[in-house]
């Protein structure tokens, strides 16, 4: 794994790793400041540098998330982040969720896709979790095709939870469990 | 209708381009609107269409039309 140094997990055009301080001073704060971007996240305030930072550190002191930096493997740029939050050692589960920054990566890949499969990959393969959790905003039509295109089931909704371009839309809420994923990738 | 013509004609309408730009080599970089959201629903109207289901790293395995017409013949012909 030469090419791709402390890799955490190689997939077909993306590689994975553990981010680090100088991560930060790269794209990855402007990231969540973008527009695009953060009209499907649940916060308003701008991104720096220095909150980047103490985000990472405080991901790393969290024995229950793991945080990765997603890179192609062309050109080692970092594209995104994937992250598994809230991780319940005791009964299995975690909250999945994945980022793609990079505003090329986001129109002219199928990069999300990727991490996303990448993540549940780790969740069942690595991490031996029983389910992954997860959510969308109704209106993002990108996330639902990927989570549904990887075998999450929408589980309910809680009703007019965000307001994006002046439109009230509800947070889905996916399941996917580890046998499910098996049947079709065991 | 040939299954390649089939699902080039199908690929045409969810990407929302004319059928005569695409060929067997046009991929996410080519074609403007192919992106994660779009690769999603191809695969998954093959699989409906086609009657199979798809793994994951079959999925991320289709970069360009011809793979994604290669993977659905082995996925029917076996």
């Amino acid at each position: 794994m030469a090419d791709y140094p402390n890799a955490y997990m190689v997939g077909r055009n993306l590689w994975l790793r553990a981010l680090s301080p100088s991560d930060a001073e790269g794209e990855w704060h402007q990231w969540l400041s973008d527009e695009d971007v953060r009209r499907w996240l649940p916060r308003w305030e701008p991104n720096t540098v220095e909150k980047q930072i103490d985000f990472l550190q405080s991901a790393e002191k969290n024995p229950n998330a793991l945080i990765l930096g997603a890179f192609d493997k062309d050109q080692s740029k970092h594209i995104g982040i994937g992250s598994l939050r809230d991780i319940n050692w005791v009964h299995g589960f975690a909250d999945m969720a994945i980022i793609i920054g990079d505003t090329d990566a986001r129109e002219n890949s199928t990069y999300g896709l990727e991490l996303s499969a990448l993540m549940v990959k780790i969740a069942f393969m690595n991490l031996n979790l029983r389910n992954i959790r997860g959510g969308y905003m109704a209106s993002n039509k990108k996330s639902q095709g990927i989570l549904k295109a990887l075998g999450f089931r929408d589980i309910g909704a809680f009703k007019d939870m965000f307001k994006i371009d002046n439109q009230l839309d509800d947070h889905v809420l996916v399941q996917l469990d580890r046998e499910s994923w098996l049947e079709r990738n065991g | 209708m040939s299954k390649q013509n089939e699902i080039l004609d199908m690929m045409a309408a969810l990407l929302e381009v004319p059928r005569q730009s695409l060929s067997q080599e046009s991929n996410p970089e080519t074609v403007a609107s192919w992106d994660s959201f779009k690769h999603t629903v191809m695969l998954m109207a093959v699989e409906e269409k086609f009657d199979f289901r798809l793994s994951d790293d079959e999925m991320i395995s289709v970069t360009n039309a011809a793979e994604l017409i290669e993977l659905v013949d082995r996925k029917v012909n076996g």
